[in-house]
């Protein structure tokens, strides 16, 4: 190995090493992480919302061919929600788009991330697993509304 | 290196012949596939006459043939050709052809079940989604077939090391072992998924099957195989590049240390494409993100080992200054055809590798997992640098195979420049989408860009409309080189019919490096870093899922039986 | 083209280490700029 050689190595380490600590700082202080695993949380097979606390939502939600139970779901501006996610039949996956989540609906597993809307807005989903003939039709929205305009959390079907 | 006292047996030429010839015309109707999915995508057809309206069919198609069918093939010919000529050893003639014999017979019965519409389950074959059966044993000949191939080379490997006691081996022997060595582990859990779990559920004798453990078994090899499909290009850029260019290798102990590092880090890093995944830790995701990184370090060094030996060719041939070696390199001179198949490759795999990185950055994966920004990457590693080695291999092997003279050079050496401007285009249109939330797999002519339907994101189009461009111009090369490969298949023989050659040529710095030299540590190491990485892995997904899963068709949402 | 045997005296990759800081720099800018994309969305 010569000195440009070892240059080379060098950097290439350090590239690596200054990403890997971009990543740690992420995770352990603006807390944006990857889902985990999930055992404390009994199975469930219908979807449900309700409210947790002044500002969060707990909002377990199922995945089938081909929709998102519930596709539709209206909250006011600054809520938290709690989403735990699975599928009924086969492999399904959710993204919120503009947001920081991006699960795969698994059968036989819950999936679960939180996420917080700041902003008044429309936020589409789209399944993003092949689930078969129809899966480009699954998809739905959240709708955020300002808090003063906003008459109550719903959520329902369809997608739109 | 004289090696006029070895010739290949006309066997072994009509083998590694038709292990180039077949796979290439099932390459083509997979790349035909490929563009029609561009015009899918934007709702510029809803039918194509070949494949007919169903979208997702043409895309298992298109992943299955040419990310597994053609890739192997490829490798194994690559690796029937390279190690007998490098060790001087003729093959054994019917092992290989049993190894070729299994691939062609697997090879055609998953096309065949995938072109009748049994087995729409994209390339990735997640349960519970099911195929017909004959689609995984299709695909497990192929695997058997290209165990066999390798087994054949390992004692030939071993005796030469015997009767060679002391010398290094030639790198392109290195390098197909790796290639195989990482293909041989990272196929043992797929066989273990689809022989142990798909295959019996498919065929009806248990009813349900785990589906996080098959995922996660897939992946076990999903990865790896990436590498597999890479490492020949790095054999070809290694062993090939050099000398094409009119210089030498770098450094030898580089790409000794390149390939070791690639048997000891492309496994355990599966978990990586599952970072989104429920029931498995995030600790553990961690520790695949990390293992990946280290996968990368030998592909970083790979950048500068051969950007020095084209340097040292570009002095060489009289050029100057800092850059001036640039110039001097031979994109195009016609009978240095070859070269121009490796340099674009490499250019391509600058935003391969950092797209590649993106995507294994533990929760910046977040942003890009299933969008359109994975197959924008993906198309910028194996569409892009394998895809070009391989084409460019595959016609100079069938050049030296057949004894044929490479037939309209100036339209062959243009291909990977034309290639390159195309999937430049489509990939940064598809990424672009991907990252305002364009899906991948997802035919969004039907909905998302089709402006009548309630879906349809307005945003997205002209990110969908770059990408048939940039689509439309990838076939058009692909055309072009089809049609200068089968010319080249069916032109008449060279007058002088000389022995097969491959343009290898002795690196600058030759180091010892004795530590490099031996497989088995990095093997063993390999077998230690799994066992820790996936451990862990397994047992999470065993602990936090419950029940199995029936069989579904993709046309009903209520299961098979 | 020269002959091939005869090697250049003592050649040194500037132009190589040159273009891998070039690469490298280029990575750093692509992969921070989806870094903050990924803050920034929260």
């Amino acid at each position: 190995m010569d000195k440009s050689e070892k240059l080379a190595l060098n950097v290439s380490g350090l590239l690596l090493v200054v990403f890997l600590v971009a990543i740690v700082y992420a995770s352990v202080a603006k807390e944006v992480d990857v889902p985990t695993c999930i055992t404390d949380m009994e199975p469930f097979a219908t979807d449900t919302l309700f409210q947790t606390g002044p500002d969060s939502y707990e909002l377990q939600m199922v995945a089938r061919m081909w929709a998102f139970q519930p596709g539709n779901i209206t909250l006011p501006a600054g809520s938290t929600v709690d989403l735990y996610l699975t599928s009924q039949d086969i492999i399904h996956g959710f993204k919120i788009t503009g947001k920081n989540l991006n699960l795969m609906a698994v059968p036989g597993a819950i999936n679960y991330m939180s996420v917080t809307f700041e902003e008044p807005g429309v936020y589409d989903f789209a399944c993003h697993e092949f689930c078969g003939a129809a899966h480009h039709t699954m998809a739905g929205k959240f709708t955020i509304v300002e808090e003063e305009a906003f008459e109550g959390e719903t959520f329902g079907e369809g997608s739109l | 290196m004289s090696t006029l006292d070895f010739r290949f047996t006309k066997s072994e030429k009509n083998l590694n012949s038709t292990l180039i010839i077949i796979p290439m015309v099932l390459l083509f109707i997979g790349i035909y596939g490929g563009f029609m999915q561009t015009l899918f995508r934007a709702g510029i057809v809803q039918s194509d006459p070949f494949m007919g309206g169903e979208y997702y069919k043409g895309l298992t198609i298109h992943g299955v043939l040419n990310a597994i069918v053609f890739t192997t093939f490829f490798a194994v010919a690559l690796g029937n050709a390279v190690i007998p000529w490098s060790l001087k050893m003729n093959l054994n003639s019917k092992v290989a052809w049993l190894s070729g014999i299994l691939m062609l017979v697997g090879s055609v019965i998953t096309a065949l079940v995938m072109v009748a519409g049994e087995a729409t389950v994209l390339y990735t074959f997640y349960p519970p989604l099911k195929a017909h059966p004959l689609f995984y044993i299709g695909l497990v000949l192929v695997v058997v077939g290209s165990w066999v191939a390798f087994f054949n080379w390992i004692p030939m490997y071993l005796r030469w090391r015997k009767e060679n006691a002391g010398e290094k081996t030639p790198i392109a022997v290195v390098g197909m072992f790796t290639t195989f060595i990482v293909w041989f582990i990272a196929t043992l859990s797929v066989a273990v998924e689809i022989l142990v779990f798909l295959l019996p559920w498919s065929l009806g004798l248990v009813d349900e099957v785990n589906v996080m453990l098959a995922r996660t078994l897939f992946w076990f090899f999903g990865h790896p195989l990436v590498y597999f499909w890479l490492l020949p290009a790095y054999v070809m850029y290694y062993a090939f590049l050099p000398k094409i260019a009119g210089g030498r290798l770098y450094s030898d102990m580089a790409a000794r240390l390149v390939f070791m590092l690639f048997i000891v880090f492309s496994v355990p890093v599966g978990t990586h494409h599952q970072y989104m995944d429920p029931a498995i830790g995030s600790q553990w995701k961690f520790l695949h993100g990390v293992f990946t990184f280290a996968v990368a370090f030998p592909s970083l060094i790979t950048a500068f080992t051969i950007a020095a030996s084209l340097e040292y060719a570009g002095r060489k041939r009289g050029g100057t200054g800092l850059f001036g070696w640039i110039k001097k390199l031979p994109f195009f001179e016609k009978d240095s055809w070859f070269f121009s198949y490796l340099i674009a490759g490499l250019v391509i795999f600058i935003f391969g590798g950092i797209s590649g990185i993106v995507n294994a950055s533990y929760q910046m994966n977040t942003v890009v997992h299933n969008t359109a920004w994975i197959p924008g990457h993906f198309h910028l590693t194996v569409a892009g640098p394998v895809l070009l080695a391989f084409l460019g291999g595959s016609m100079y092997l069938i050049h030296q195979f057949m004894g044929k003279p490479v037939k309209m050079k100036g339209w062959t050496l243009s291909v990977p420049y034309i290639y390159t401007i195309g999937v430049f285009i489509f990939s940064w249109g598809m990424m672009r989408g991907g990252l305002i939330g364009m899906p991948r797999r997802t035919n969004t002519g039907a909905s998302y860009a089709n402006p009548e339907s309630m879906l349809y994101q307005p945003d997205w189009m002209p990110f969908i409309d770059i990408s048939v461009i940039g689509g439309s111009i990838m076939f058009l090369a692909i055309v072009i080189y089809i049609v200068a490969f089968f010319a080249t298949v069916s032109a008449r023989s060279e007058a002088t019919l000389e022995a097969v050659t491959f343009p290898v040529t002795a690196p600058l710095h030759d180091e010892p490096a004795n530590w490099l030299r031996n497989f088995k540590p990095y093997i063993y190491i390999a077998i230690v870093l799994i066992v820790l990485s996936y451990t862990p892995v397994i047992l999470d997904v065993l602990e936090s899922t419950t029940g199995g899963s029936l069989p579904y068709s993709p046309n009903s949402p209520v299961p098979l039986r | 083209m020269e002959k091939e045997d005869k090697d250049l005296e003592g050649f040194s990759p500037k132009g190589a280490v040159a273009f891998f800081l070039i690469m490298i720099t280029v990575y750093v800018v692509m992969w921070f700029s989806l870094y903050f994309e990924l803050i920034g969305r929260g």
